[in-house]
């Protein structure tokens, strides 16, 4: 990799009041879909507690189209329960903001195999029995997807 | 029909050609749809190998999209690439609707831009840059030799010398700019606010957005246009984030 000096790449430190100023969806009328990356990078229990400020950035969405959330994960999510609760926690509380349908796309970049993508769904499926979700205009979809589409990750 | 869905998965694509000579015709537009050049993974043929291969084959006008690798710490230099032999490959390349390269030099490359990717011109609808070096100006100028260009990818940009060169080239048309917006660790807001002017408009449908400088900027130029709007919370590491 070509070497950057650090004064030359923009490396925000955000704090959560910047952030949501930042992403203020408010003005956006067509906005039908929002997507939650939580597949790139490391991520650690506490960075899927970031998760938590969608539900105040959800809160600021206005359009009238708004209808989806799709949330890209890595496999980790299967293995690890407390990554799991912290995320079903995070949704749940995504969910009472507003109704919407939610997606969960199984990163394939990480190479999910079938198993992984089964034990996963049987995961959802049993959260969203027990309303672990709380309201959604739909039953949870699962999707996978290679990121070969993508050009970097 | 079928076989479009397997697109991806390269292995089963190469079997499905191998069923039959109606599976192989439906097989060969996909199979060929992505060409990557690896500059200094074959030093010989300066990267041109998989070029010479298909043009062997005829195969060049099913490639659809073109991605030009760096390999190592040099960004890519135009002599390796876009050479005699390479521009006789690339004008046979006419139906390339997306491009990636990585580690482009502007200051080397801008000034032949045209001479290097005219065939790609009028049909070019997707650019993907990443870690690309020079003055935003000449980025402006790269991206207006497509008329047409829908989506931009830009990952990393950087500039070890902001002064531009002398005289700087004018963009010679506006960019559509109307499909997708994938922007990561991107500082200049005034880069995008010329690119606005230039496109009267940023109007994407979608955008992935990770550390980029004029986020708000693009968020309200989008404001009656943006459908899907990709965020990076694990990125998020500022006080109050957790």
């Amino acid at each position: 990799m070509i070497p950057v000096p650090a004064s030359l790449t923009y490396q925000p430190i955000e704090s959560r009041a910047s952030i949501l100023q930042t992403f203020d969806l408010s003005n956006n009328r067509s906005l039908r879909s929002l997507e939650i990356d939580l597949a790139s990078g490391i991520t650690t229990r506490s960075s899927y507690d970031r998760v938590g400020i969608i539900r105040d950035l959800l809160s600021t969405v206005t359009s009238p189209v708004f209808s989806e959330v799709v949330i890209i994960l890595q496999e980790g999510i299967v293995h690890d329960p407390n990554i799991r609760n912290t995320l079903f926690r995070a949704v749940r509380g995504m969910c009472e903001v507003k109704p919407f349908r939610l997606v969960f796309w199984l990163d394939e970049l990480y190479r999910v195999g079938e198993h992984i993508r089964e034990r996963f769904e049987g995961m959802i499926k049993a959260q969203a029995a027990k309303g672990g979700f709380g309201p959604l205009l739909d039953p949870p979809v699962i999707v996978s997807y290679t990121r070969g589409k993508r050009w970097f990750a | 029909m079928i076989i479009a869905h397997v697109e991806p998965d390269a292995q089963t694509l190469k079997a499905c050609s191998r069923t039959c000579r109606s599976w192989y015709i439906v097989t060969l537009p996909h199979l060929h749809h992505t060409l990557a050049l690896r500059r200094k993974e074959d030093r010989a043929h300066g990267g041109l190998m998989p070029l010479q291969k298909l043009d062997k084959m005829r195969l060049l006008p099913f490639v659809k999209r073109l991605h030009i690798w760096h390999c190592n710490a040099d960004p890519v230099l135009p002599s390796e690439i876009f050479n005699v032999r390479g521009l006789a490959y690339f004008s046979a390349l006419t139906n390339i609707q997306e491009l990636g390269l990585d580690g482009l030099d502007l200051r080397l490359f801008a000034p032949q831009a045209q001479l290097y990717l005219g065939p790609f011109m009028p049909r070019l609808r997707s650019l993907a840059l990443s870690w690309p070096t020079g003055p935003h100006r000449l980025l402006l100028y790269l991206l207006g030799l497509f008329p047409n260009l829908d989506d931009f990818q830009l990952l990393r940009n950087q500039d070890w010398n902001p002064a531009p060169p002398d005289p700087v080239p004018v963009p010679h048309s506006a960019p559509s700019l109307r499909g997708r917006l994938t922007l990561a660790w991107f500082s200049g807001e005034d880069f995008l606010r010329y690119l606005s002017g230039l496109s009267g408009g940023l109007r994407f449908r979608y955008m992935d957005l990770l550390g980029v400088e004029g986020t708000r900027f693009l968020l309200g130029s989008g404001a009656e246009t943006l459908e899907t709007l990709r965020v990076h919370p694990t990125r998020w590491t500022g006080e109050g984030c957790s």
